[in-house]
């Protein structure tokens, strides 16, 4: 067998491990397809340790080396809600709406800013890293259902009987606000090969985290009555107390025995080390001949465990409502004579249905593994200053896999400047146009990038948008020696 | 040349894209909120309100005056029962005080015995003729009168012995007194056998036991009483009497509500029974048997019972104290018991008379003081036949919520029956001063569907039906003040009366009562004007 056949095996066996691991995985919803083929960007080695930055070293100014927003909806856009007839009159379209949503949705939102961060190139084969960033993501799934139930109304499920029970399993949420200090390496080991690697310590500031394994609301045809299955786990660790979940009863008696007011600390809140997590990155770069290099990474492997003023709550049961019980309606009619009640008082038929539900509540610790997302990718090498890349790349989020795939054009025309269009499909939107620009004003870097411009232009036909800048000081550019090293140069 | 090319396509392609955003045009309209449509919110939901779920144990249950009995093919029995009883043998009969005077003629010499045989006749209360008191108490006096003998300072011993009586030991009664004294016998758990017309032999011994008698004859001066009589038991023959049991109603509860209809049971029974301890042949008479229904009346009449009289076993003197029962079933076979039910009564009414030997002094009779005969007559309906009826019953509280934003609110009326009767149901609503608002559910429709049955009138599968009322907005605005819903109820059985039905006690009806409502609700999202 020869050296690049057994490349190849060894290549799919990664692949496919790698994906195995993502249906375990929760998103955390970051994205970096525009920037994956950005060398002159050093904050490009996140998405593949195996990358190594044109600098051969490099310092993020501090607090504004890397600043990172994004929103996603793969569920729908404005636009498919808020149309335009043939008369450019704007009017709501619920059908059309509906029809967008799948079954699972998935809506996320994160931040990050880079407090700190530097690489450096060391005895020309080896490549180091360190950031230290603050990140908070948002994601939130939600069923298809959920519109259906609270634009058509129960009855929709009644007449569909083929569509089953409003099912709102897909429901969950995760929001999450961590610290992360990143150590990363990359090696060129041979003519064909990078690899690289990053290990990342996670401290947890504050998470709550809801997955439902069972949540179905059934309206019986025959006998009306409306029933809620539940079994969902809700674990949260946040600077201030919760409590058990109660329900029914007056709301004073709901209310919080404890009177003391909750006081913000943000330095204790910052300095949290208890909630450690541990995650890590992987890359490799194949350069499979002059013109192609196929490049895979995993990021994110890991989790953090939750453990202080850990609070879960497992809420579990059926609630079901079937209206008044009028007992003998023939009593009623007046057939037979009714059956005493001895006086008995109501039972408010809300508050029997509620004591079917349990809530377990416990303060366990608990895990969230991260969210790895795999990349896949492939770049043609047009000229030396111009190549192509398509990128696909995988989310998961409560079992449901997200995919985006982009094709990019990457140029770098003279020394201190690169420029990237791609073209993205993300969250079932063909729509994407992104961006991607870095200039080198020496010694300082600035960079730009987005995956979708769309948002700035118009924002109803917008679900993917985000945006990802900053300021580096870099130096010593190399110059390009052979194809498997980074190389500038301006050519058109 | 190739790379020339390529770099060529690669500008065209670079522009291209770098247009995209331009040719789309900026366009932030959507986020202008003045701008925005107003929208209309319509939806549909389906609520439930009522349940009521049935079966035989909710439509009938065991009360004072309904049984429900569910036999061994699980076919429902509704059980309406009366008895009456008759006044016990102590009320009945009863021993007055007894008292007898009478001579003795002594002509006794110093130390003598005479002995004297008087016969005593009890007074019956009245004409019967008794041949055996057992006491429970009573007190028999006896005390010897002879003036002349006292006198003389004669002293008499009596020895009485009452033959044919017994003092608990088998022994006769019997005792010892003296002149000018009292002697009292406790008649206690003591039996006097009698012979004919009530008489009873008092064996009285004389005997000198002091004094000479100096002149005979003598006249001894007796006198016997009994008093404070109490017995446990009579025997002997008590005549023909008549006993009025007095008159009784049983309550037919089935039909209490019933307005109007027609209803047939296929076997329906009037079950008599007797419990007698008196040991006396015993007829019963029905001075009155029939059933009611305000103005309506039909008479029960049947052969042999009741237009004959009714005899009724009685206990033997060896079965003394016992109870013995007589039973007989009225039915279709041998009275009119059909007619009898068909009016849909509300009571059956008996008046009962009992007489004793009617067949005059056949036997020995027996009666003991807590004897006594009960009749009891229940109505037997098995829930086999067919029915028309109509009832009547008063309100349900009721109230509408707001129904500003409701477009219409639709009953839907889903019911699962497994009881062979087809039900129509009137639902009217009435304001809080029962004025008349409008009727929600007309009462020609029927509600719920019986379950079909087969020729032996057993239920072959359950009904569903789905009844929907849907009340536009403009009319309720009519109802919205109503406090009060009123219901009138028709059933008919399966095949509109016109097949017999069974009902069984695992037959169920389940009813459910849910509301749809279309909401709609518009929104502006423009500013006020």
């Amino acid at each position: 067998m020869t050296t690049h056949n057994s490349y190849k095996i060894q290549f799919r066996f990664i692949v496919s491990f790698v994906l195995l691991l993502l249906f375990a995985a929760q998103s955390n919803g970051q994205q970096y397809n525009t920037i994956y083929w950005m060398q002159g960007i050093p904050q490009y080695v996140y998405s593949n340790p195996a990358h190594q930055t044109d600098a051969n070293w490099y310092i993020g100014m501090p607090g504004t080396s890397s600043i990172y927003g994004g929103f996603g909806n793969s569920g729908f856009k404005i636009s498919d809600l808020l149309r335009m007839d043939e008369n450019n009159n704007p009017y709501w379209d619920e059908p059309n709406f509906l029809s967008k949503l799948k079954n699972k949705n998935l809506v996320y939102a994160d931040a990050q800013i880079e407090a700190l961060a530097f690489g450096f190139r060391f005895k020309e084969k080896n490549y180091f890293h360190f950031n230290f960033s603050e990140k908070i993501s948002a994601q939130m799934g939600y069923p298809k259902d959920f519109f259906l139930l609270a634009l058509e109304g129960n009855n929709y499920f009644v007449e569909n009987t083929d569509h089953g029970d409003a099912n709102f399993k897909g429901l969950g949420l995760n929001i999450m606000h961590y610290s992360e200090a990143g150590l990363g390496y990359s090696r060129i080991l041979n003519d064909k090969i990078n690899i690289g690697g990053k290990v990342k310590i996670l401290f947890g500031h504050a998470n709550a985290y809801m997955k439902s394994n069972d949540f179905r609301f059934n309206t019986n045809p025959e006998t009306f009555a409306l029933t809620l299955y539940t079994d969902a786990t809700i674990n949260t660790s946040l600077p201030m107390e919760i409590g058990p979940i109660e329900l029914g009863g007056d709301d004073d008696e709901n209310e919080s025995e404890n009177g003391d007011e909750f006081v913000f600390d943000p330095v204790e809140y910052l300095v949290n080390f208890s909630n450690f997590g541990l995650a890590g990155d992987l890359g490799i770069i194949y350069h499979y001949d002059e013109k192609i290099t196929l490049a895979l990474s995993v990021i994110d492997l890991g989790f953090i465990g939750w453990k202080s003023n850990v609070e879960n709550q497992r809420v579990t049961g059926e609630v079901m409502y079937d209206g008044i019980d009028i007992g003998n309606l023939f009593a009623l009619a007046g057939f037979v004579e009714p059956i005493d009640d001895n006086g008995d008082e109501p039972v408010d038929p809300i508050d029997q249905a509620l004591e079917n539900l349990d809530i377990e509540y416990s303060q366990n610790s608990y895990s969230i593994f991260m969210s790895p997302k795999i990349f896949l990718s492939a770049k043609y090498i047009l000229t030396e200053k111009h190549n192509f890349s398509f990128l696909a790349r995988g989310n998961f989020f409560e079992s449901k896999l997200y995919p985006a795939f982009t094709l990019a054009y990457n140029i770098q025309p003279i020394k201190p400047v690169g420029f990237t269009l791609a073209y993205s499909y993300m969250n079932y939107n063909y729509m994407n146009i992104g961006f991607g620009m870095h200039l080198n004003l020496y010694p300082f870097q600035l960079y730009l990038v987005a995956d979708n411009i769309f948002p700035a232009l118009q924002p109803h036909t917008v679900q993917t948008a985000n945006i990802h800048f900053g300021i580096n000081w870099v130096f010593g550019y190399r110059k390009k020696t052979d194809p498997g090293k980074p190389f500038h140069g301006w050519s058109f | 040349m190739k790379a020339i090319k390529l770099k060529g396509i690669v500008k065209k392609l670079i522009v291209f894209i770098l247009l995209i955003p331009f040719w789309s045009g900026c366009d932030y309209s959507y986020l202008d909120m003045e701008e925005l449509p107003e929208y209309e919110y319509s939806s549909e939901w389906i609520l439930p309100l009522l349940k009521s779920k049935m079966n035989i144990n909710s439509l009938f249950i065991d009360s004072e005056d309904q049984t429900v009995f569910i036999d061994n093919d699980d076919l429902v029995w509704l059980i309406y029962q009366g008895e009456l009883y008759s006044v016990t043998g102590g009320e009945e009969y009863s021993i007055s005080n007894q008292s007898f005077n009478y001579d003795l003629t002594f002509n006794g010499a110093n130390r003598s015995k005479a002995t004297f045989f008087q016969q005593i006749s009890f007074n019956p209360q009245e004409d019967e003729d008794i041949r055996k008191i057992i006491f429970t108490s009573g007190l028999m006096n006896f005390s010897a009168l002879a003036p002349q003998l006292v006198l003389e300072g004669v002293q008499l011993q009596f020895d009485i012995t009452i033959l044919n009586s017994d003092d608990g030991t088998g022994n006769p009664i019997s005792f010892t007194t003296q002149l000018a004294q009292s002697a009292q016998v406790n008649l206690a758990n003591k039996t006097l056998n009698f012979a004919v017309n009530q008489t009873l032999t008092v064996q009285v011994e004389v005997t000198v036991i002091s004094g000479a008698p100096s002149s005979p004859p003598y006249t001894i001066n007796i006198s016997q009483s009994f008093s404070n009589l109490d017995y446990f038991e009579l025997q002997g023959y008590m005549k023909q009497r008549s006993f009025s049991l007095g008159s009784d109603d049983v309550d037919l509860g089935f039909f209490k509500n019933v307005v109007d209809g027609e209803i047939f049971f296929e076997d329906p029974t009037i079950e008599l029974e007797a419990e007698n301890s008196y040991g006396i042949p015993i007829d019963i008479h029905f001075d009155a048997f029939f059933s009611s229904y305000d103005e309506n009346k039909v008479d029960v009449t049947g052969n042999p019972i009741p237009d004959n009289p009714w005899r009724i076993n009685a206990p033997t003197i060896m079965n003394a104290g016992t109870v013995v029962k007589t039973e007989y079933e009225i039915n279709k076979t041998n009275s009119n018991i059909h007619d009898v039910i068909a009016i849909m009564p509300k009571t059956v009414s008996y008046d009962i008379r009992g007489e004793t030997n009617p067949d005059g002094n056949t036997q020995l009779n027996h009666v003991r003081k807590n004897s006594q005969f009960r009749v009891g007559v229940t109505v037997n309906l098995p829930l086999h036949g067919w029915l028309r009826l109509a009832g009547f019953r008063d309100t349900m509280d009721f109230a509408l919520p707001e129904v500003d934003n409701i477009e219409y609110l639709e009953l839907v009326i889903n019911t699962v029956n497994s009881i062979p009767v087809t039900s129509f149901l009137q639902m009217d609503a009435f304001d809080a001063d029962y004025n008349f608002l409008k009727t929600i559910l007309r009462g020609d429709q029927a509600l719920i569907l019986a379950a079909e049955v087969d020729f032996d009138g057993n239920v072959l599968s359950e009904k569903k039906s789905t009844t929907s009322i849907r009340i536009e907005k403009e009319e309720l605005e009519e109802i919205k003040n109503v406090a009060h819903l009123v219901f009138r109820a028709k059933v008919t059985s399966y095949g509109d009366g016109q097949r017999n039905i069974k009902i069984f006690s695992h037959n169920e009806l389940n009813v459910y009562v849910g509301v749809k409502a279309g909401i709609k609700q518009v929104i502006n999202f423009g500013s006020e004007e």
